[in-house]
Formats: structure tokens, sequence, C-alpha cells
């Protein structure tokens, strides 16, 4: 499958037609192996690539959508047994600029129920696999829409990050994906996870192809920054980013930074002492605010609600106000310090998960010899953006020794989209790892 | 075994919330409270 700005740029030539491109999107879904969608909307998207469609940068391009984000033309399930049969009356705000924008809904993508956790293995809708090698999760929440890129189903899609639900199952899957500023992208229509940290963004296969999409969703048109030489770009490093690591996700993260320095960017070492202290704390704003937002699920329909969910839920609603306000007192120091750091570097670069995917169902992955919780070890670097509301992004670094892709995480710094998405190009041509399109 | 004192809290406090407590796993949510709990302190110390 050719890139989402060469697909936009054959439509607006004449050279293919939307339906071609739709029919080219569904050919490859097939029947859907690696259960990336809970809805395929071929009927919809056929009868979409034959309307007058809008004359946008994205005119004909099929886009897959996670499925919390409402459709007026498809069910919006957040992943819930719940909402199974929840038909929307209009749009998510962003649903809307892309089909503004020309672009085509394919379907809805699988996620973690109501987007609570990082697998992509809902009891209801079934568990998504990585293309890499099946027996592997695809991370999530966002992990259909990961793995409808990564298949070649279709050139880009829509996720939403709370903790790291895009970056995770990009790096997981070898695709590109940009969590923004929290607030620069509007949420309406969106079902929330965490007020404070929901933010929705671009996953496509390339750092050029998420700025497309990127330049669609945003509300103020910000120019894109030219690309600077390397030796005028920043690269912030701490010894945190090297500590707990799988020893491929070591050695990839280490050649990066090599690679890197070689191609003259300036490695700078910064002092960020909170970050070995932050995510209990990150932990506690994550588990009340899903809490206090699913309150009334949690009290009428407990037993609709998945065991794992329920239990995270309630942990959120018995965690005091004193311990939250601990919590936020610490994130208004932490993202002071993170901001202050970005001021002497252009971003930080870090792994963006410490170990390749997993096997479907694991509970434990082991590092450096210690066992630790999946739910812990998974968002350790993702967590840092999402507390402190900054925009990062996940590209692919290299794989590991058995062939699963290893993503490499750039934090920017806050309305700094234009600079990451940059710098991220530049780190994308130097380090020259890109996923073929359709893995399988 | 998950400390009584903290499980008979969690009882009370996800009661007070509305909650039915024999729908959640009190044992786990106990273990994840002291663990959120030492790690705020930690924080602050």
């Amino acid at each position: 499958m050719i890139s989402l700005r060469d697909q936009a740029a054959a439509v607006a030539a004449g050279s293919v037609t939307p339906a071609d491109l739709v029919e080219q999107s569904l050919s490859a879904i097939g029947d859907d192996p690696f259960n990336a969608f809970i809805t395929v909307m071929a009927d919809s998207a056929r009868a979409a690539a034959l309307s007058d469609l809008p004359e946008g940068p994205l005119r004909g391009v099929p886009i897959a959508v996670k499925d919390n984000m409402a459709t007026r033309d498809a069910v919006t399930t957040s992943g819930s047994p719940i909402f199974a049969e929840h038909h929307p009356s209009v749009d998510a705000r962003v649903v809307q600029r892309i089909r503004d924008a020309g672009a085509i809904v394919i379907g809805k993508t699988n996620l973690d129920e109501l987007t609570w956790g990082g697998t992509t293995d809902n009891p209801t809708f079934g568990r998504t696999s990585n293309p890499w090698n099946p027996d592997r999760f695809a991370a999530g929440s966002s992990g259909g829409s990961a793995v409808a890129v990564a298949a070649g189903y279709c050139a880009a899609a829509l996720g939403s990050d709370t903790g790291g639900s895009i970056r995770l199952p990009a790096a997981m899957n070898g695709i590109v994906g940009l969590r923004p500023t929290w607030g620069r992208i509007s949420v309406e229509g969106v079902t929330p996870l965490a007020w404070s940290m929901d933010s929705v963004g671009p996953m496509a296969s390339s750092v050029d192809d998420c700025a497309l999409l990127y330049s669609v969703l945003v509300d103020d048109h910000e120019q894109p920054t030219r690309q600077r030489p390397n030796r005028n770009i920043r690269l912030g490093v701490t010894s945190f980013f090297f500590e707990s690591l799988d020893a491929d996700v070591a050695q990839v993260y280490r050649r990066s930074l090599d690679v890197l320095d070689d191609a003259e960017f300036q490695l700078w070492n910064v002092d960020l002492p909170d970050l070995a202290r932050y995510i209990p704390p990150w932990l506690v704003a994550h588990m009340v605010e899903p809490a206090v937002q699913h309150r009334d699920l949690l009290l009428t329909r407990p037993l609709d609600i998945a065991p794992h969910v329920r239990d995270l839920l309630a942990l959120g609603l018995v965690i005091s106000g004193a311990e939250l306000d601990s919590a936020q007192r610490f994130r208004a120091q932490f993202t002071a310090s993170l901001t202050c750091a970005l001021s002497d570097v252009d971003v930080l670069v870090c792994p963006t998960v410490p170990f390749p995917a997993v096997p479907h169902g694991s509970m434990t992955v082991t590092l450096q010899d210690h066992e630790v919780p999946l739910f812990e070890a998974l968002p350790r670097f993702t967590g840092i953006a999402s507390f402190a509301g900054l925009p990062a992004l996940s590209l692919p670094a290299g794989e590991s020794s058995d062939g699963l892709p290893i993503g490499l995480q750039l934090i920017g710094r806050p309305g700094g989209e234009a600079d990451l998405l940059s710098v991220a190009s530049s780190v994308e041509d130097v380090l020259d790892w890109r996923t073929p399109q359709g893995v399988i | 075994m998950s400390d009584p004192d903290i499980t008979a809290e969690v009882v009370a406090r996800l009661q007070l919330s509305g909650v039915d407590p024999s729908n959640v796993d009190i044992g786990f949510v106990a273990d994840r409270l002291v663990e959120l709990r030492a790690g705020l302190a930690a924080v602050h110390e």
C-alpha cells in the first residue's frame, strides 16, 4: 500500500479513484485475520467513495477510526458491551474533520474495554493480534488502529492516548504515532477515560503521513517547521531512560543514539530526578479520573464491565481526596521540571516501551532479571508525557532478535508539534528503519 | 495476603460510594492501594 500522501495525490491527479482505494482497502482487510476492526464499514465506505466528496487534502483516502470516537453511520462501542448498540447521531469532532478533508472512514477499530488498558485484548470483541507475530499482543488501547496500518489495511488511522494508547501500539507494531499536546485536538465525541490526559492523534507508517493527518485534525493551522541541520538539534537523554530495559530494547536504544550522534545530532544529558518517582502519583490520577467518569456504570451495570476494568475503577473510587491532592502537587512540580528541561533541548529521546511485544495473555514481563507486572512496565516511558500534558511521538527504530519492532519515543515542548514532527522526520531519515507496508 | 485493615477500609469506601464490594476483587484493590500509598509517601519524603 502506498503512503497516505501519495494516495491523496493519486486521487487528486485522477490516476486512481476513491472507489479503487476503498476496494483495495476492503480486499486487504478480507476476513480481518488480526481482528483489527470491530466494524468494517464496507457499505458506507463504498457509498462515500461514489459520492461528491469534499475537495480536501485527504480526498478519497480510506482511514480507520478507533471505536471510542462517535460516528453517525456506525455503532460506537467504546469496546464495551454496554455500548454495543450505541448509534451516535453526530460524528466526533475529529471524525468530522477528516471527513471534511475528504477522507472515507473504512471502519471502527478494536480497543481495550472503555479504553482502560494497554493490550487490546477485549473480552467482548476479541483480542487484536500483532501482524509481526500473531502470537504476540498488539498493545493498546489503540491496538486495532495500529494493526490496521501495520497490516496494510489503510495508510492511516485515528487513535486516542491517555497513558500511551497511541504510542504503545505504534511501537509494538512498527509504525509512527503522535500524541499531541493535551487540549490541542478536540476530544468532543470521544468517550473519555481520564479527562486531564486524554488526547487524540494520528497513526501512520511514516512521520510525513502523521504530519499530514495531524494538519487536518488541528484547529489552528500551524505552519510546518522546516527541517534544520542535525547539528542544530539537541536531543535530551537521562539515566532513567537506560534503566529496566529488555536487552534488545537497550541495544536498539543505544545503537540509535550512536547513529544519531554520528549524524551530528547533539546529545545532551539532562537532569530529571523526578522521573524516578513519577509513576505512583501518575497512576493515582490515572485511577481516579476514569473512576469518576464511569462511576454510574460501576453502580448500575457492574456485571457488564469486565472484571479487571471493574477492579481498576473500584481502585480509583477508594483513593482519597488527600491522596489525589498529593499526586497533583507532585504533578505540578513534575510538569515544571520537564518543561524547564525542554528549554535546553528540542526533544527528550527514550525507548517507547521497555520490551518488545509479549505473548497474548502475559501478566508480567522480566526486565533485567526482575519480574514486573505488565501494566506497570508497559507505560513506564509513555506516562511521562501523559502526566505532563506534553506532545510525544513514537517511531520505529529497529527490531528485536526475534524480529519484533522496537520504538523510539520523542517528547516535545508543549504546543510544539510542528517542531516535534520536524525533528522526528530528521531522526527517521537517519535511523532509516521503516515498516514495510503490510507486514503480512 | 492483603492487610486486613486496608481490606476493611476498601470495603467501607466502596460501600460509601454505593458499589457492591462483592463485585470487586478486594484483595487486588487493597494491594494496589498499598503500593500507591507507598509510592506517594516516597515522593514527599
